[in-house]
């Protein structure tokens, strides 16, 4: 059996996400969604894409007008300045860095220069997703032909995008789109046959600020069986008792990989 | 550009008035600051960074200071100074910007907060409102109603005092006063724009517009620039110097001046305003003193040369466009606060530090915009 996993500076990215440092405390950045509360022009980190650089430098300054020792914050208090001032990451934003992060240490320059942003249109639209790429850059820019193709089970690799699109199901699912990054492939006779994957997610159970970066793996019981066959665990539940897995039935759920990866 | 050196004796009875102007803002400066104190006049609400252990003591200091100035240099200047020419129209000016920022003083530290309906929900009343008088007057009243929630677009989140669409139209006729004088009263010279080393440039009616912004932005730059003890009272002292030596060598007396009588009055407003203040200037001084900076730099043919004149306040104004701009349309920040001497606050810097040190650029610019004045 061998495992591939993506470069280290995505698995870093992963990692300041989960393990958010300052000073000597450590929380992880909880989930914010935009759409909760439809901010318009705000500060990127504001609205669900920031980056943890930003994040850190946001708290910084928060911290610093409220008289607060950015060194002796503790891990609650960082939570809370999070919470109070919608800092946290969406699922694409999530999957935007550290796809960026691949695609640099690849040598290919940044995302935004290789994606097709399918929600802009007109001159100003293209300026605007010149200027914002990541806040335009949503699941369905992803999960876009233009930017990705969908991949056979077999030919998993780190670095692919799982996503859960709600375009052919009934009009009654609310759930929005969403997106997985896959960070880790083990393999057995050049198969894969467990997928190690990150994504930026709330869960109800979570509590509020809740979510943030969770990862899980799915075991592929058959490499020529479709994604939403294998067995999805997350957090000890799968099967149906796994919300994702349970998403993932009734939504289209694709493997796919970036055109230029 | 006119060069006439007056004579020294003039330059002495012109600094005479800065004398005047310190000692009777000296005189009832300790009267003003019982005043404030005695009626709450605190907009603790509005101070920026009160949380930092330097601001503490802001969230105590009485506000509406720049009274001091405003009301001393407008008295010495009626009783001792009045020309329907040259002086009127500077005070005018500066009293009703200074009224707008009094009125916008007033209502941050007694008014209620304000509602600001949103344009979709107005477009509603028009049509559903069960009073056809309503209706009519949303309807009559719908561009001004977008014009303020242009200015809500813009970053403006006011709850309390004037909105900034408010300020704006008040500033807008504060500038048109001064268009009018300058373009209607004061004659075909003054619809050039001079610049250093004799070059010009006839604007002719275009000198509207110009004369507008140009009150408009300097008001604002000064009212920015005002969030430090001693900040825009030690810049204003430099500005309002190197005006009155200007004002005195270009020949107009009157403005030399009211110019004078401006650096007494800021003197002691400056002594008490000194970290920790007794009183801050105030919407009412800063927008006052700014549109006097801006129409006695433009009475004297100083165009060309009030960017410099007044760099740091217009640093301060481009700090915060800046600012803006990048939060809006990159969606994040240049600085880690708007305006820059915040931003200077939060790397580590003191505000006495902060302060002395936008002195001393300030010092420097405006010595250079002399020099480029003289040439």
């Amino acid at each position: 059996m061998n495992t591939k996993t993506l470069s280290p500076r995505g698995l870093s990215v992963i990692n300041q996400y989960i393990h958010f440092k300052i000073g000597n405390a450590i929380a992880p950045v909880p989930y914010f969604n935009n759409k909760t509360v439809r901010a318009r022009a705000a500060l990127r980190v504001n609205i669900g894409k920031g980056s943890p650089k930003e994040i850190f430098e946001e708290i910084r300054d928060i911290a610093t007008k409220e008289n607060l020792n950015i060194d002796r914050l503790t891990n609650e208090e960082i939570s809370s300045i999070m919470k109070k001032n919608h800092l946290g990451i969406d699922c694409s934003g999530f999957a935007y860095y550290v796809l960026n992060a691949e695609s640099v240490e690849m040598d290919k320059g940044p995302l935004e220069k290789h994606l097709h942003f399918i929600q802009c249109h007109g001159f100003f639209g293209k300026i605007a997703c010149a200027f914002r790429p990541v806040e335009n850059c949503g699941v369905a820019t992803f999960a876009h032909d233009h930017n990705s193709r969908v991949l056979p089970l077999k030919e998993t690799q780190p670095g692919d995008i799982i996503t859960i699109t709600t375009k052919n199901i009934d009009s009654n699912q609310t759930d929005r789109n969403h997106i997985l990054v896959i960070h880790q492939v083990e393999y057995q006779n050049f198969l894969p046959i467990t997928l190690h994957y990150s994504h930026a997610i709330f869960y109800p159970t979570d509590g509020v600020p809740g979510g943030g970066i969770k990862q899980g793996i799915i075991e592929i019981v058959d490499a020529e069986k479709s994604l939403v066959e294998a067995r999805w665990i997350e957090n000890s539940l799968e099967w149906k008792s796994n919300p994702l897995f349970a998403r993932s039935q009734i939504s289209l759920t694709e493997l796919r990989r970036l055109r230029w990866f | 550009m006119i060069s006439i050196l007056q004579g020294t004796a003039d330059l002495a009875y012109i600094m005479g008035f800065t004398i005047v102007g310190a000692a009777l803002a000296c005189i009832w400066a300790p009267l003003l600051i019982a005043f404030l104190r005695r009626f709450n006049v605190i907009k603790s609400a509005k101070i920026e960074l009160a949380g930092l252990n330097s601001h503490i003591h802001k969230i105590k200091t009485p506000t509406m200071g720049g009274l001091l100035v405003v009301l001393t240099v407008a008295i010495i200047t009626y009783t001792l100074n009045w020309s329907r020419s040259f002086t009127w129209v500077p005070i005018g000016v500066m009293l009703l910007s200074a009224g707008l920022g009094a009125i916008d003083d007033l209502m941050n530290i007694y008014g209620a907060e304000r509602r600001s309906r949103k344009l979709g929900h107005i477009i509603n009343l028009i049509r559903v409102h069960k009073d056809p008088r309503m209706r009519l007057w949303y309807a009559i009243t719908l561009p001004w109603t977008m014009f303020k929630r242009l200015s809500v677009w813009f970053g403006s989140h006011t709850k309390r005092g004037v909105f900034v669409h408010e300020k704006l139209f008040l500033q807008f006729i504060a500038g048109s006063i001064t268009a009018w004088w300058i373009y209607g009263k004061l004659g075909p010279a003054w619809h050039f724009v001079y610049f250093p080393f004799d070059y010009s440039l006839n604007a002719g009616w275009l000198i509207v517009p110009i004369i507008i912004l140009i009150v408009m932005l300097t008001a604002n730059a000064v009212n920015v620039a005002d969030g430090m003890d001693g900040l825009s009272g030690g810049m204003l002292i430099i500005t309002f110097s190197a005006l009155t030596l200007l004002s005195w060598i270009n020949g107009f007396g009157e403005i030399a001046i009211l110019n004078a009588t401006t650096v007494g009055a800021l003197a002691t407003y400056t002594y008490f305003n000194i970290k920790p203040a007794r009183f801050i200037m105030g919407d009412l001084g800063s927008l006052g003193l700014g549109a006097l900076l801006a129409v006695n730099a433009m009475a004297i043919g100083e165009i060309g040369t009030l960017l410099f004149l007044g760099f740091m306040f217009y640093v301060e104004a481009l700090s915060v466009i800046i600012q803006i701009c990048s939060k809006y349309m990159f969606g994040k920040k240049v600085f880690r606060m708007a305006p820059l001497h915040h931003h200077f606050e939060l790397i580590g810097w003191s505000e006495e530090k902060t302060v002395m040190r936008f002195w001393v650029i300030h010092f420097v610019f405006v010595v250079f915009g002399f020099w480029l004045a003289l040439h």
